[in-house]
């Protein structure tokens, strides 16, 4: 019997090794796919940013020398020549960059320490990549070498030229002249001494693009090469370090470029050394957000993420099997809800229990009028053979309520005859009930989950992939947790049966849950900013679950923009930048000149406080709303306000305001 | 690939002593000078209050975030605080200097670690090593956490950096990179950690024999919810390749366990950097730095640690038993 492997338990680039980076690739369709993306051979430099996990690493990896001469196999030299570039990967965080701050040295001392660490650092990597090369061609003699060696040693600002002959000896020396640093700079740290036997031996800049300048004017096979460094993880430097990479990349010289890679986040300036100027996005870099892209490019992203599941079924030997139903489509391996079932599932349970909107509805009725009255009305809703109807009846009730119903039994009436057209006709869209469950039925089904004491139901395929806010992941993340307790549950995953709800439902669990703990923000934002999501969340919730929601399928909000002051701006940056929000279009309101942007809270978090996926309307929400949400330090300030909303949607309708219906549908964009 | 100093050091070597009461210490062991870290826990102040000791120091950390009105206030106990802005190596010279221990002609020196905060003993043992100084170290098992698994031990977390001192000679090839965590309860911490050196293979250390027979079970609970970050896509979490065991109240064999396994790994594909993180009890903590400052001073290892702003002033109940450790930083040399 073959062992259960769970196809889905790599979630990280960082967790393959190069082949496995080759092997599970996956290209995103269109054009030549990433490549466009990241242009490896332009010389604009590029900051590729994104959500954790938007896939940067790994796009960045691909592109490495590593992962170059994988794919090259025996035809290195052919394919180096065609593809244009050399890839040198860096992992910032392997520089342990925050020791380079502290300890006594002066800021300016710091800056010169690092730019001459980072120097030699990157110069190794560099380096290393020769060696390669000129172990694998014949390309480069021991003569050529020499006299490149040569024209190295004179990149230094003193007399280094008896220090190496050879790319090995050179890479030794870059070793001996790092390990001189690292061993002054950890010195300090335990001294509380200056650093004050430290020799710079190179100039900012003279290794970075000499080195490459060198190759190409000495050995034919860089004639027409460049020399992309590829730095990842640029969030783990300090703003100072990142200004001085800045400043690299603004005073880039041919033929090296720059791609880096960051969490959204990550960029803590753009400033750079020359001037303090600022980087030009346009002119001096380019910027991709790799998850918005992924996002708006909504069908290529479905079938990337289809490809993506695939590709780990066949590499992890499930598509072999002999007991695999032969061409299944993605959306078969996952049990989607069925609103019958569910029904079943109620017919089973106490009225009183799943019926409880009836004994609310009742208590709030009691001051109104008698109970002969409410009977009346309560038996008028009743609709027991269609649990959806019912619910859609007391919608109607309700909003007949709040319109200002001078006679409720009446309007009870009127809304028991339209469920029977209905129910005698429910093709015919014209009417009423048709036209609310156009809009509210995912909400009506949700508020009977609620009603019943069932989880609101995250499953299907479908859903899976609007959860993972193009970020795969997150995708990945959410099958990881389904297969095991879809294994957990007895099941056979990809083997013939499809998930089951229960474990679709509890893998998305367990991947909220670690969303949530590994997003958090550290410092002193970090409290404020998980306030700030919380108590978004809540107010939805309390929205889409009131008597007459005034929007359907909610789970965004807009702001007007003259309500977003700096510390707005900033909290709202940071749950952008962290995913817990997406940002949506800026509109304008009808008849005003009022501009508002948009959020959604992102899908996989929506289990949180019980929201849709997919969203249709927008809570506009007001200046005391937003202070009250981003700037308050208590919470009695947010309760007030939601309290106030509380009553203006709940029976028996206080505020007594006709709702606006503002769609925003997801599948229209 | 990283070259330990001395990677054949046995920690073993070293004396431990347990005390099955405090006044059983007491009556074994005086001092010259007794130095703990000043806390809610009846564990730190009983021992500091019954101790022998011809010198007594309290020392203060900010993170516990005492106001001076709550600072010991008795005629004969010797205060120090610190500014919160300090760092462990700062706040550890700072002492040092005015307290005017001259380590070098110091007698006979107790330190209780119980109430230390991590990255100040790490700090504070990779400065004792530049000595040839014989320090006890004193430790006081706990009966329980207070709230049990659900304890909180840290909070307002800021950034994961090396800790002074103990910051290596590292290798700009991060293909073959560990990352030791001793992981105690404390998740999210071991979230921040194993997210730091996201390319690193995550191995960890639980302390087995636990502290108290129920307290591995429940490290294990907490320690699980930092599986995504801690698996590096492995299927199972606690297998032969990724976890190591040592007991969480010896520091000598903590020490030698990592030991074997860096040598191991040394031996079958090398190791590129080597990252350590103490996590777990204070007694693993020491274990982790005799370890780096006997084998990995100048190597491409660091000790890094998950900083943070506040740490609880007492997290458990009870005293168990007093342990004493003894350690000869000469033969560490």
């Amino acid at each position: 019997m073959m062992k259960n492997v769970n196809p889905f338990n790599i979630t990280k680039a960082v967790d393959y090794s190069d082949a496995e980076i080759d092997t599970f690739w996956v290209d995103i369709p269109g054009g030549n796919g990433f490549i466009d993306l990241l242009k490896p051979d332009s010389s604009m430099p590029m900051m590729i940013l994104g959500g954790k996990g938007s896939g940067k690493t790994h796009l960045m990896r691909y592109f490495s020398f590593n992962l170059q001469i994988i794919r090259y196999g025996d035809t290195l030299k052919s394919d180096l020549e065609k593809d244009g570039y050399v890839g040198v990967f860096l992992r910032c965080g392997g520089l342990n960059s925050s020791k380079f701050s502290g300890s006594n040295q002066t800021s300016d001392a710091w800056r010169g320490i690092f730019s001459y660490y980072f120097e030699l650092w990157l110069s190794q990597l560099v380096v290393n990549i020769i060696v390669d090369i000129s172990s694998k061609l014949t390309d480069i003699d021991h003569g050529v070498e020499r006299k490149t060696c040569n024209q190295i040693a004179s990149l230094f600002d003193v007399d280094v030229a008896q220090e190496f002959r050879s790319f090995l000896e050179l890479r030794s020396y870059l070793q001996k002249l790092q390990r001189q640093v690292d061993f002054e700079v950890n010195n300090c740290a335990i001294t509380g001494n200056k650093i004050s036997d430290l020799r710079i031996l190179v100039s900012p800049g003279k290794l970075v693009f000499g080195l490459p300048k060198i190759l190409r004017e000495s050995i034919p096979l860089f004639n027409n090469i460049q020399f992309l460094y590829l730095i990842d993880e640029y969030e783990n430097l300090l703003e100072y370090q990142q200004c001085y990479i800045n400043t690299l990349i603004r005073e880039r010289e041919d033929p090296t470029s720059f791609r880096i890679g960051a969490r959204w986040y990550g960029i803590k300036t753009y400033s750079t050394y020359s001037g303090q100027e600022e980087l030009k996005v346009g002119s001096e870099y380019e910027k991709v957000i790799i998850d918005q892209l992924l996002r708006e490019r909504k069908g290529a992203y479905n079938e990337f993420a289809n490809q993506i599941f695939f590709k780990r079924l066949e590499k992890t030997g499930y598509l072999g099997r002999q007991n695999r139903v032969p061409e299944m489509k993605i959306s078969e391996y996952f049990v989607e809800f069925d609103l019958d079932v569910f029904f079943n599932r109620l017919a089973t349970k106490e009225k009183s229990v799943w019926k409880s909107y009836f004994k609310t509805l009742r208590a709030n009725l009691k001051t109104k009028t008698t109970d002969k009255v409410i009977d009346k009305i309560i038996a008028n809703l009743s609709c027991d053979e269609n649990p959806l109807v019912e619910r859609t009846n007391v919608l109607l009730f309700h909003r007949a309520w709040n319109n200002g119903s001078k006679d409720l039994l009446a309007s009870s009436e009127r809304i028991k005859s339209n469920a029977r057209e209905y129910l005698s006709n429910q093709s015919d869209k014209s009417t009423l009930h048709n036209k609310i469950l156009d809009k509210f039925k995912g909400d009506i089904i949700d508020q009977l989950h609620r009603d019943s004491r069932e989880k609101i139901m995250y499953v299907g395929i479908e859903k899976i992939i609007k959860m993972s806010a193009g970020i795969p992941r997150l995708f990945l993340i959410m099958l990881k947790h389904m297969y095991r307790w879809s294994i957990y549950n007895g099941e056979q995953p990809f083997g013939g049966t499809p998930i089951s709800m229960d474990a679709q439902q509890k893998g998305i669990e367990d991947a909220m849950k670690w969303f949530l703990d590994d997003a958090r923000v550290p410092g002193p934002s970090g409290r404020p900013i998980a306030n700030t999501i919380d108590r978004i969340g809540q107010l939805l919730h309390e929205i889409r679950f009131s008597d007459v929601p005034p929007e359907c399928s909610l789970s965004s909000f807009s702001i007007n923009v003259s309500d977003i002051d700096e510390d707005v701006e900033n909290i709202l940056n940071y749950l952008e930048q962290y995913s817990y929000l997406i940002r949506g279009s800026e509109r304008r309101e009808k008849n005003s000149s009022v501009r508002r942007i948009t959020y959604q809270i992102n899908g996989l978090i929506s289990p949180q406080w019980e929201l849709p996926v997919f969203t249709r309307g927008i809570l506009e929400l007001n200046s005391s709303e937003v202070l009250a949400i981003f700037s308050s330090q208590s919470d009695e300030d947010f309760q007030k306000v939601k309290t106030e909303r509380w009553s203006r949607y709940n029976a028996p309708f206080k505020n007594n305001i006709q709702p606006s219906l503002t769609l925003f549908d997801d599948n229209d964009d | 690939m990283i070259t330990m100093i001395d990677a054949n050091f046995d920690f073993s070597f070293f004396y431990k002593s347990k005390y099955s009461t405090i006044s059983e210490f007491v009556e074994a062991r005086s001092y010259e000078l007794y130095i703990a870290a000043f806390n809610d826990s009846e564990r730190v102040r009983s021992v500091f209050c019954q101790v022998n000791s011809s010198v007594k120091h309290w020392i203060v950390f900010p993170q516990y975030g005492y106001s001076d009105g709550e600072l010991p206030s008795e005629a004969s106990d010797i205060v120090f605080t610190f500014p919160s802005f300090m760092t462990e190596g700062e706040v550890v010279r700072d002492y040092i200097r005015r307290s005017g221990i001259d380590l070098s002609t110091v007698g006979q020196i107790c330190i209780d670690i119980t109430g230390f905060i991590r990255p100040h003993l790490v700090f504070l043992v990779r400065y004792l090593s530049l000595f040839d100084i014989q320090v006890d170290f004193v430790y006081s098992d706990p009966v329980r956490y207070k709230k049990r698994e659900q304890t909180d031990f840290s909070s307002d977390y800021t950034h994961v950096r090396q800790i002074e001192g103990c910051q290596g000679v590292h290798n700009p090839e991060l293909e073959n990179d560990y990352l030791i965590i001793c992981s105690g309860y404390d998740n999210l911490r071991i979230t921040d950690v194993s997210k730091d050196k996201a390319n690193a293979k995550k191995i960890q250390l639980f302390g087995l024999p636990s502290l108290q027979p129920d307290m591995y079970q429940e490290n294990i609970l907490k320690a699980y919810a930092a599986e995504e970050a801690t698996s590096n896509g492995r299927e199972s979490f606690i297998d032969t390749e990724s976890t190591l065991f040592a007991p969480a109240n010896d520091p000598f064999v903590t020490a030698n366990v990592i030991r074997d396994f860096v040598e191991t790994e040394q031996a079958r594909e090398g190791i590129t950097n080597l990252y350590l993180c103490p996590l777990s009890t204070k007694v693993q903590t020491l274990g982790m730095a005799l370890y780096f400052v006997a084998c990995c001073v100048n190597t491409s290892t660091s000790i890094i640690f998950p900083f943070c702003d506040q740490y609880s002033r007492e997290t458990t109940e009870g005293i168990s038993r007093v342990w004493c450790y003894t350690v000869d930083f000469k033969a560490l040399k």
